[in-house]
């Protein structure tokens, strides 16, 4: 809990230092080639436990970032979604480089660059979670990342999803609701047919009967099973 | 609607839980059927689906069932259901068979389709449920006809109620076995349409399955249950099968035995409405004869049809229906009265005839058998063939008419009269009568007298009960007499002298001198008539002597009479006494012409009498000149005499004949004319002419033959005739042996060879 307390804090204020930055600065982007690609679904975290998961989860790939790395976030929700596209700010260090593009950067103009880096970051944060509860297609999330990704590739991004996997309905206080939603599932056939790139659900729900309930989907094999390729990295 | 679905599922969920129990536990997903089966349809879902993709027979079922129903948290989807449970019955599961078949039986959940749930039903079966016979049944007739082959092969042969059904599938080929023997179970159990159906086969002569006593039996009950339409198609066949009244037949043969005929023809026959056949068969059932049971209605029923028919449009037999009803004397009668009502001209005599049942009865007074009033006994009396009862019957009957039923003014009709009128004199019942009332009995012989030959005898037998008198009157009396007693040649007194007694007084009958015919006949059964008659003698007999004077001179018979009467009292006068000479003549020439007027009367005997008389003894022969040679002409006329005696086939005067022509001076000629008269009364045989056969060893070859066995029996040769003499001697025993032969027998005896 103070965990997520601190971290909160210190985002806002980088963020602070981020909207007084001037664009007068070099790309960013040209400093780096690494990409990051956050997928928010925010409306799967109606659970605090798994919110906290979550903002643990983006605190650790934060810490990942490096300066000129080009950071999108994807806010889904309400069947759309935002995209905030950004690289990390920062100037390269002169001596070691002692190019022409370290002398046109300013690091006073890379400090607030990055304050309003990490408001961009926390904002889309708090627009992703302020849909926290709302009633979600979960099979319309993975459809959302698969329409993504359609032409897409994401051989040269780090992909992050922010994913509870815990389907709308789901009571863990009765074991009983994840068979209604297998139910309904599998009755609108749901699960079937979705193709996703190699990702990373980052944090997901871990609960066993949820995994169970995955792994049913998954209709022992049957072509019409879920087919989800993904990796279920913790962050913690 | 939710209450009702809520029901509905309650059912399935029962359904499915007999399903459990009667499938093989290891095979099923226990806790997929537990959560089912405690409702927990989504957990129960989840735990079959990917089994069920998989073609788990018993996963597809659950998810089936759910689908379909829309059980739990699943959406109803009929398509989607059906295709899980087709799956799970493709894998073999039966149940989920049985389960979509009631699904679309029930139709539901899913449209109903007999058709295809009687599929399912099958597929069921064929995967090994139980208990779907009955269900598969009842759907096969629904869907494909109750006869269809499918159908036909579920029924139960052992079940009586099916029977019908069975009998059709038979006949579509569809089961093996006699569709007949069906068709009478379906009979037998209320379906009377079948009979006809039965009778098709059973009734066909050339069948193999030619049995019509199956429908005879049936009958009662067919006559009784089946509707008109039905009625005439049996009529039909029995007409197109040939059966009709030809075989009806009844009684005994010539042999005593019992004569049946074709009695299930001639019952088919008369429930076709044949009416000769109906005759017999309404008696039949009537009294449980010839195997068939008894049944009153229906015998009653076949009598309304005869009743129905219009006057001469049938051959009636009323003798046999009447026969047959003898065993219920009411129906009886009025059966007889409604025959007689129909024609009575036709009908009258049968009628009559079998009103002897009744007839019986009056005689018994057990009238109230059949009679329902007086009319009843008189209607009988008047009508019954009276002559067709029992002797003591008839007695009773009209002794009955005549005293007992005095009263009754009918008796005294004309039609009464005629009938009583009708009854043929018998001794058998007048003896009856005569036990029963002597003056009824005496009155009516008086009448029969009249009438009937029959009367005449009895009344000759028992002159006590009429007198001759009466009897005379009788304008059948001669007639009857001449013809003698009925069942015999002819009364004589040889064999009945005490009839022959009788008619003879009743042909003496009369004064004196007017019955000289059957005075001569007295005369010549004089001792038998007198030893036999019973009664007043006639006047001809008291009178005898003046009747012999008056019939002396007209009868042959009374004149020969007279003759050997005059001849014998003639050879006693002795001769050589004080006149005995004149009186000897006197009395040989009475003789004579006494036996000559016999014999121009016709009686030969007495012609060969007067030809012996004429030659052998002293009598006047009348008419003779004196100077005509007087032995010569009374040799001629006795020749003469026993020829015109021989002439009227009198052996006497035949023999004596032989005597007369006897000598030894005799032509070649006379000879063989001798020899031929010797011959043919040789054929007709008797004492006479024994005698003169015996003669010829006796006295050889005329008058020298005594002299030569004279010689003979000095001499010890010659030839022996004692045995002739013997038997000459035995002749003269005889009684009637005739005057003639006797006078020649004692000369015999008197000869050399018979001494």
């Amino acid at each position: 809990m103070k965990t997520v307390q601190f971290l909160i804090a210190v985002l806002m204020i980088a963020g602070a230092g981020l909207s007084s930055s001037a664009w007068a600065q070099i790309d960013y982007c040209k400093l780096s080639d690494a990409k990051h690609e956050i997928h928010l679904f925010g409306e799967t975290y109606s659970a605090k436990p798994d919110r906290s998961q979550m903002l643990r989860g983006l605190d650790k790939i934060s810490k990942e970032f490096a300066m000129g790395d080009e950071v999108k976030i994807i806010v889904h929700g309400n069947g759309a979604n935002k995209i905030l596209k950004v690289c990390v700010p920062g100037c390269p260090d002169q001596g070691l480089l002692g190019n022409l593009l370290a002398s046109e950067c300013s690091a006073q103009v890379a400090k607030k660059d990055m304050v309003g880096f990490k408001k961009k970051y926390i904002s889309s944060v708090k627009t992703a979670l302020s849909s926290a509860g709302n009633e979600y297609d979960l099979f319309g999330h993975f459809r959302a990342l698969e329409a993504y990704y359609q032409g897409r590739s994401t051989g040269e991004t780090n992909v992050y999803v922010f994913n509870t996997t815990v389907p709308f309905g789901y009571d863990a206080s009765n074991g009983a609701s994840l068979d209604k939603i297998f139910v309904e599932t599998v009755q609108a056939n749901n699960q079937a047919g979705i193709t996703l790139p190699k990702l990373s659900f980052v944090n997901p729900n871990q609960s066993k009967d949820l995994m169970n309930f995955w792994s049913d989907l998954e209709l022992d094999g049957n072509s019409d099973g879920f087919k989800l390729d993904i990796t279920k990295v913790v962050l913690d | 609607m939710l209450g009702y679905m809520s029901k509905k599922a309650f059912t399935y969920v029962t359904f499915l839980i007999a399903l459990v129990l009667l499938s093989n536990p290891q095979d099923l997903n226990a806790s997929a059927f537990q959560s089912y089966t405690d409702g927990r349809y989504d957990e129960s879902f989840r735990q079959s689906y990917s089994k069920a993709l998989q073609g788990d027979p018993i996963a597809s079922q659950i998810i089936g069932m759910i689908l379909i129903e829309g059980k739990g948290s699943a959406k109803s989807d009929t398509a989607a259901g059906k295709r899980f449970l087709i799956s799970s019955i493709d894998s073999g599961r039966a149940e989920s068979a049985r389960y979509l078949a009631k699904l679309y039986e029930d139709g539901e959940l899913l449209e109903r389709n007999l058709g295809t749930a009687l599929r399912y039903y099958r597929k069921a079966e064929e995967l090994g449920a139980s208990r779907l016979g009955g269900k598969i049944l009842a759907l096969a007739k629904k869907v494909e006809g109750r006869t269809s082959k499918a159908a036909c092969r579920r029924y139960s042969k052992s079940d009586k109620k099916l029977a019908t059904l069975i009998a059709q599938c038979i006949e579509k080929g569809f089961l093996d076995g006699n569709s007949a023997r069906y068709w009478l179970v379906s009979f037998d159990e209320g379906e009377f349409s079948s009979l006809v159906k039965a009778a098709k086969t059973l009734l066909k002569v050339k069948s193999a399955s030619f049995d019509p006593k199956k429908i005879v039996t049936r009958l009662p009950r067919f006559d009784e249950k089946a509707s008109q339409k039905d009625k005439k198609g049996l009529e039909r066949l029995v007409l197109q099968n040939g059966f009709s009244s030809k075989g009806c037949k009844a009684g005994k043969d010539a042999m005593g035995f019992e004569v049946k005929g074709d009695v299930d023809g001639c019952v088919l026959a008369a429930a076709a409405g044949d009416i000769k056949a109906i005759s017999f068969a309404a008696p039949w059932w009537l009294n449980g004869e010839f195997g068939l049971t008894r049944n009153k209605a229906y015998a009653e029923a076949l009598f309304k049809k005869i009743d129905s028919q219009p006057e001469g449009s049938f051959e009636l037999d009323p003798r046999q229906i009447l026969k047959g009803l003898e065993s219920d004397p009411r129906r009886h009668f009025e059966r007889a009265m409604k025959i007689l009502d129909k024609d009575p001209l036709v009908y009258g005599k049968a009628v009559g005839e079998a009103l002897k049942l009744e007839a019986q009865l009056i005689a018994q007074d057990r009238i109230q058998e059949f009679a329902s009033g007086s009319a009843d006994v008189l209607k009988v009396l008047m009508l019954a063939d009276l002559n067709t009862l029992d002797p003591y019957v008839i007695a009773s009957i009209i002794k009955k008419k005549n005293v007992d039923y005095i009263n009754f003014v009918e008796l005294s009709s004309a039609s009464a009269i005629r009938n009583f009128n009708r009854i043929e004199f018998r001794k058998e019942w007048f003896l009856e009568l005569l036990k029963l009332d002597q003056g009824t009995a005496k009155k009516l012989l008086t009448q029969y007298v009249d009438k009937s030959c029959g009367a005449i005898d009895f009344a000759l037998d028992n002159p006590s009960l009429l007198a001759v008198a009466e009897l005379n009157k009788s304008p059948l009396l001669s007639q009857c007499l001449s013809a003698g007693k009925e069942g015999e040649s002819g009364s004589s007194f040889a064999n009945d002298p005490v009839r022959a007694a009788a008619v003879l007084a009743t042909k003496l009958n009369g004064p004196v001198g007017s019955q000289c015919e059957a005075f001569g006949e007295y005369l010549q059964n004089r001792s038998a008539f007198n030893d036999n008659f019973i009664g007043t003698l006639p006047a001809a007999v008291q009178n005898e002597e003046d009747n012999l004077l008056e019939c002396e001179a007209t009868d042959g018979s009374v004149a020969f009479y007279s003759a050997k009467r005059a001849f014998n009292e003639a050879e006693r006068l002795k001769v050589g006494s004080f006149n005995s000479g004149k009186g000897r003549v006197a009395a040989f020439t009475r003789t004579f012409n006494l036996a000559r007027r016999a014999c121009d009367l016709g009686v030969g005997y007495g012609c060969g009498l007067a030809a012996f008389v004429v030659q052998n003894r002293p009598m006047k022969l009348t008419g003779v000149a004196g100077d005509e040679n007087l032995q010569n002409i009374k040799q001629a006329t006795a020749r003469q005499l026993a020829q015109q005696g021989w002439s009227l086939s009198s052996i006497e005067s035949g023999a004596y004949l032989l005597d007369l022509t006897q000598s030894a001076f005799a032509s070649e000629g006379q000879k063989r004319d001798r020899k031929k008269l010797f011959d043919d009364m040789m054929k007709i045989g008797g004492p006479a002419i024994e005698i003169r056969k015996h003669a010829q060893c006796i006295e050889k070859d005329g008058a020298l033959g005594d002299i030569v066995s004279g010689f003979a029996s000095i001499l010890g040769g010659g030839k022996n005739c004692s045995s002739e003499c013997v038997a000459v001697r035995k002749i003269l025993n005889i009684p009637e042996l005739d005057i003639m032969s006797r006078d020649r027998g004692k000369k015999l005896l008197g000869r050399q060879a018979c001494k």
